[in-house]
């Protein structure tokens, strides 16, 4: 390689920081003008900075890692059709497209190249989760992509600095909540072009042409720690399989010298319906987050670190459909490659893989809510993560994205609807010498006077719960009740998927699952279990059948027969 | 008439500072002791009597006495305060557990949040409900109370039979769903516990957080509760203290929110003590910034372990409604316990004078947020530390004397400096030492300008509009660097920037805080009600700043409510007409909504309803006008350097001879032409080249910033 400035490693991270500043930047402004929750407190959203071959250099730091992996194949993708030498000053390019982009319609990307001397020297982009994208109310019934809503190939949304109307008058006419829809893609521009013209500015005061050289210097950086990472885990295929919800995937994780090859085998082909197929993209995306988390947590995610890393699977599987698949709810596939790289991982690494943890539940609520204001709400309710060698799982968080829970008095006072508990639900936790964090039950009832909404709620880990790690136990899975009666996992999307949520409605109770635990029940300090005996989280005989622990509440011990 | 005088002290963890203020001449006296941490009303009287000495006039002749301390959010980070009994709506017993659920750390799967203040155990269900339009459903029954706290004082028994030594339980919280909009339950449920057991200390959330959001609302509450016995013992010795020395005035305490009130009222709500001494600093801050003509500041404080970031807008503290205390990981946002009430708003950065430099996983060099503290410290210490820090790079760079650190009291090991940084900097990184030092220096300072700078654009500002201040024992030497990167122009440097909090004291207003959350649609909202709760709250504040000592005439009101577009989560604050508050306030509420969105955001939606949330009213009143002595510049020509030492300017990118100042001979009207470095006690400004630097009337140092030519 040539001589670079930055192989000082002082002025890369210098540099380098300076470009994560201004993807952060890039972030802040994209919240704080986002319209719909779901981007501005839901955090569901990327930003990054590429380099003119699309490769990425910084991403912001609390960003979804999904998006942030997604963008620079994204990006290649868009150039595919507009290469990068026909690009000029003023045009932004825009698509949906989920066997390119973030795996379903909602999530819409926005690429902005930025120029020096008149070559496209970068880019700025973004995705952000809008809150509508058209389609079946009930996402579960789709049979295609077709029944999901607006689809907008790679396009410019805007050309020579003009506004491509035909894409705001299609959303205007194909969405619900349209001024929502179209008020976070303006937003998004707005946060590409901030970034792009900093970054510009970036090159002139460090007297760069373009972003390359600091691109290759991090790049290489980052993929030889991901390098020696790999090659400290000894040669071998590590598989794992896993069954959940009536499907069951497998993995095996090749070690070769400091290459890491995910092979997705044994994989069911693609579902005719539900929209529970995982793009190739999502499934990558997916893949490299699990890994990043586990094997490099404390390196800011970034191409290089995953370029000893190859993710295949099946074409026409779940895990890589072709078009036209329905992908709505494609975390209901995607997701599970977390737990399946943990499990493979878990048996060479076993002082670094946590067990399983207990996903997110969503209900969404959409309609009209109170004084006849339009409502379009997704709020998640957070299970339990799973136990590390080193300690118990979190209890109730959202898990495993970045987003957050919806107060209970605003979501009332937003909605209408009225939560009737929302606490932690005990029994849920994998037992372990660490045990898994708690999942939660949360009751959702109709408001009382007439309104018109629709309730969708989205479960995952109702047949199989998250599995426990060195003889710790699983957790208790997710759980969907109406009116106080389970739902069979196999009724679930048809029962739930669209219920009218109005006046006289019945309830909706979801159960979060809790994480697994983390080595013998057996193991476990005494004094743990009387404490959680004592807060009613753990049953007297579950502290004595699982635990051996003989807990009396009144002398407040503990004593494990030897 | 004899001299009057008003005095402030600051307890902080290490250090007490004073301020002793003649109010007749704007003569200011300072000093600084030791915090005797088992008893602080020891090291307040020591100090007070010193200054009091040295103005030679008796405890008698103080007119005021304020003060700020680090009690409360200590008790809170070591978890020394009492033990605590929650009552909650049934169906939430775990609203503290659960948080709001955020990762603060995506990458991270081992989290770890603070335990709740209040255990699963003593956190007791009572079947009551009221609906988020403030209809009582389901109405308290004294059974159920009864009950709760039969369960509660059982539990609370066993503990003390299992462990004799453990405290007994007397603090009971009550906080209940969508209180803030109809408190009669949480009433009710409070009279039934003051009945039942009459010796328990209740905090009520309706009382001490009126505001929507219950996790929010839960945690202060029963913060509040957690330090309120041990804040009342406090206070009461520190007034008997007081008492004995012949003064015969109010003891005054500076609240979160820049403001001070009275020890009776911050007896109720000891949580708005939180961050009393950064909020004088922020006043102290604003209070220079006034003299210096600048209106729009960042006030930049930077010690051993931490920088904190204040931004000051005409004239005033930020202020925000959401604080987080006593995180597991210092910095990282949402690892911590949040508190609901007004408070200056502070940025804090993991870079001090001890953060010490370190080579990641990439090979790449970071700085902080590790701290070397004061033990072991810096190398240069020479107290067995042996990692490098800012400060051993500062020493490196010449930015410090070895000799007259801290006006000589301490030696600066130099060659430990340069063995640190070159072990553990410049040899693994094939650097050489200078660039280590350098760059350790440029590091920290990108930290702090990264985190300013996202921190303004949150705001909706423009780093480049405010000058810059700087405080704290590392702030003037890393404060011209940070301006470079914020494109700040002018840097202040205060000279009494040691006891800033202390002066914030001196000049801050009596100040409170009363708010309501009434959720409503604009265009539907009930102005009649809206009036009588605004006028309720106003009656409340001007009750607690009369109460403090200002004439009733004298106090101002301030109205605003926090307000979002229909759907949105979070909201923005808003300012509210004056007068009679009826159905023609509403275009002008969602004009100012309108303009302070699009400030913030540059866009606003015509289309979409605004709703309006929490109705807040701060009432102020002085209890006097405090003047500042001034000198008036006389012609001194230019000063006269001490000695010159070797120092390294990254614009002329190596080392020059650097003419050295003494700060304090320096009289109004000199200038001091870059490059050069003016030495106080605790730090070294620095005047780069192509700056200069002016001695204002009341001895400040301003400098004026050149564009540099990097």
């Amino acid at each position: 390689m040539n001589r670079s400035v930055f192989d000082d490693p002082i002025t890369l991270e210098v540099v380098w920081g300076r470009l994560v500043t201004l993807a952060d930047e890039m972030q802040t402004v994209l919240r704080r003008t986002a319209f719909s929750t779901v981007v501005s407190t839901g955090n569901d959203l990327g930003c990054e900075i590429m380099d003119a071959r699309a490769w990425f250099v910084a991403h912001a730091v609390t960003s979804n890692p999904t998006f942030n992996l997604t963008l620079p194949h994204l990006t290649a993708a868009l150039l595919d059709t507009f290469p990068a030498e026909t690009l000029r000053e003023g045009e932004v390019l825009f698509t949906n497209d989920p066997w390119i982009g973030a795996g379903h319609l909602p999530d819409v990307a926005v690429v902005t190249p930025f120029f020096k001397h008149g070559r496209v020297v970068g880019f700025a982009g973004s995705i952000a989760h809008v809150s509508d994208i058209g389609g079946l109310l009930n996402q579960s019934e789709a049979r295609s992509v077709y029944e999901k809503g607006v689809y907008f190939p790679p396009l410019k949304l805007y050309d020579a600095g003009v506004r491509n109307e035909a894409v705001f008058s299609t959303l205007r006419e194909s969405v619900r909540t349209p001024e929502l829809v179209i008020g976070d893609i303006n937003a998004i521009v707005t946060a590409n072009s901030v970034a792009a013209a900093h970054t510009a500015d970036l090159l002139d005061e460090n007297r760069l042409d373009d972003l390359q050289q600091l691109s290759d210097a991090v790049q290489s950086r980052a993929e030889k720690a991901m390098r020696a990472t790999v090659e400290s885990i000894p040669d071998g295929t590590y598989p794992f399989e896993l069954t959940f919800d009536e499907l069951t995937l497998g993995v095996e994780l090749i070690v070769s010298g400091s290459d890491l090859l995910v092979d997705y085998v044994r994989v069911p082909p693609q579902h005719p319906h539900g929209g529970i197929n995982s793009t190739l993209t999502f499934t990558t995306a997916r893949t490299t987050y699990a890994l990043n988390c586990l094997l490099t947590p404390q390196i800011p995610s970034n191409q290089g670190l995953f370029r000893p890393v190859r993710v295949q699977a099946p074409s026409g599987s779940v895990l890589n459909p072709v078009h036209p698949a329905s992908v709505n709810d494609r975390t209901k596939v995607g997701w599970h490659v977390i737990p399946l790289v943990q499990g493979a991982l878990a048996g060479v690494l076993p002082e670094r893989i946590p067990a399983a943890g207990g996903f997110k539940s969503s209900v969404r609520l959409i309609g009209t809510g109170a004084h006849d204001v339009a409502v379009s709400s997704l709020a998640f309710t957070g299970g339990g993560l799973g136990a590390g060698h080193g300690g118990d799982g979190v209890d109730a968080i959202c898990y495993p994205t970045s987003s957050s829970s919806i107060p209970v008095e605003i979501y009332e006072t937003t909605t209408g609807a009225r939560i009737d508990r929302k606490e932690l639900a005990p029994g849920t936790a994998g037992a372990g010498r660490f045990r898994g964090g708690h999942g939660q039950v949360v009751t959702l009832r109709p408001p009382r006077a007439g309104s018109g909404l629709t309730l969708a709620a989205g479960c995952h880990q109702q047949s199989h719960p998250p599995f426990g790690l060195a003889g710790g136990r699983a957790a208790r899975p997710t759980e969907a009740r109406i009116d106080g009666v389970a739902v069979p996992v196999s009724e679930t999307s048809a029962r739930l998927g669209a219920l009218p949520f109005d006046a006289g409605a019945p309830t909706v109770t979801l159960h979060t699952a809790g994480g697994g635990g983390h080595g013998s029940p057996v193991d476990r300090p005494v004094e743990a279990v009387l404490r959680d005996v004592r807060d009613e989280l753990l049953s007297v005989e579950e502290a004595l059948d699982v635990y051996g622990v003989t807990v009396d509440l009144e002398a407040l011990t503990a004593t494990r027969k030897a | 008439m004899a001299p009057t005088y008003r005095l402030a002290f600051d307890i902080g963890g290490t250090f007490t500072d004073f301020a002793l203020l003649d109010t007749e001449t704007g003569a200011l006296e300072i000093f600084k002791c030791l915090t005797t941490p088992d008893d602080p009303s020891r090291a307040s009287l020591h100090g007070s009597r010193t200054l009091l000495e040295r103005a030679g006039v008796g405890a008698e002749a103080l007119t005021n006495v304020i003060h700020g301390t680090t009690l409360v959010t200590n008790a809170l980070i070591e978890r020394k305060g009492a033990k605590v009994a929650l009552l909650t709506t049934e169906g939430f017993r775990d609203t503290l557990a659960l948080r709001t659920e955020q990762r603060y750390d995506i990458y991270d799967l081992a989290l770890c949040f603070p335990e709740p203040l209040v255990p699963r155990y003593l956190r007791r269900e009572i079947g009551e409900r009221t609906e988020h339009t403030g209809e009582i459903v389901a109405e308290v029954r004294e059974a159920d109370v009864a009950a709760a706290l039969a369960r509660i004082r059982e539990e609370d028994a066993k503990d003390r039979r299992a462990d004799p030594g453990a405290p007994e339980l007397s603090s009971v919280a009550i906080s209940f769903l969508h209180s803030y909009r109809s408190p009669e339950n949480e009433r009710a449920a409070a009279d039934l516990v003051r009945k039942l057991w009459p010796a328990a200390d209740i905090s009520v959330s309706s009382e001490v957080a009126p505001e929507i959001r219950e996790y929010e609302r839960t945690s202060t509450t029963v913060a509040n509760a957690y330090v309120r016995p041990l804040t009342r013992e406090y206070l009461r010795t520190l007034a008997t203290a007081f008492a004995e020395t012949g003064y015969r005035g109010r003891l005054y305490l500076m609240l979160s929110s820049g403001g001070i009130a009275t020890v009776e009222t911050v007896s109720e709500l000891p949580v708005r003590l939180i961050e009393s001494g950064p909020a004088g600093g922020a006043i102290g801050a604003a209070h220079y910034g006034g003299l210096c003509g600048e209106r729009d500041l960042i006030a930049f404080d930077m010690g051993g372990t931490t920088a904190k970031i204040c931004l000051i807008e005409d004239g005033r503290p930020a202020i925000s409604h959401q604080l987080e205390v006593a995180r597991v990981h210092r910095f990282k946002k949402g690892s911590g316990l949040p508190i609901q009430f007004p408070s200056v708003e502070m940025l804090e950065i993991g870079a001090g004078g001890g953060s010490v430099a370190w080579i990641d996983e990439l090979g790449l060099l970071k700085v902080g947020p590790q701290s070397a503290g004061a033990a072991p410290g810096p190398a240069c210490y020479g107290f067995g530390g042996t990692l490098p820090t800012v400060t051993d790079a500062a020493l490196v760079l010449g930015y410090l004397d070895p000799a007259s650190f801290l006006g000589g009291e301490m030696t600066l090991d130099r060659a430990a400096a340069e063995r640190a940084i070159d072990e553990h900097v410049a040899g693994p990184l094939g650097v050489s030492r200078t660039e280590a030092a350098w760059g350790i220096h440029q590091l920290v300072v990108e930290n702090m300008a990264a985190a300013a700078k996202l921190h303004i654009v949150e705001r909706g500002g423009d780093p480049r509009s405010y000058a810059l201040l700087a405080s704290g024992g590392a702030g003037p030497i890393h404060a011209a660097s940070v301006a470079r990167l914020l494109g700040n122009e002018r840097i202040l440097y205060p000279l009494a920037a040691g006891v800033l909090s202390a002066i914030g004291f001196l000049v801050a207003p009596v100040s409170f805080e009363f708010s309501r959350s009434q959720p409503q649609l604009l265009d539907t909202t009930d102005w009649d009600a809206v009036g009588r709760l605004v006028t309720e709250l106003e009656e409340q504040g001007r009750d607690v700043v009369a109460e403090a000592g200002v004439a009733r005439a004298d106090v101002t009101l301030e109205r605003q409510v926090s307000a979002r577009f229909a759907g949105q989560i979070n909201e923005i604050s808003v300012p509210l007409p004056g007068g009679e508050l009826d159905a023609t306030c509403r275009d002008e509420v969602r004009t100012r909504f309108l303009k302070a969105y699009t400030d913030l955001y540059g866009h606003a939606h015509d289309d979409i309803p605004v709703e309006v949330m929490t109705w807040r009213v701060v009432a102020s009143g002085r209890l006097a006008e405090v003047a500042v002595e001034r000198r008036s510049a006389r012609a001194f020509g230019d000063p006269v350097p001490q000695h010159t030492r070797p120092a390294y300017w990254i614009e002329l990118e190596s080392y020059v001879d650097t003419p050295v100042y003494d700060r304090y001979p320096l009289e109004p009207g000199m200038n001091v032409a870059g490059p050069a470095l003016v030495e106080e006690r605790e730090s070294t400004v620095l005047v780069a080249p192509g700056s200069t630097a002016v001695v204002d009337e009341y001895r400040n140092l301003v400098v004026t910033r050149t564009e540099a030519q990097l």
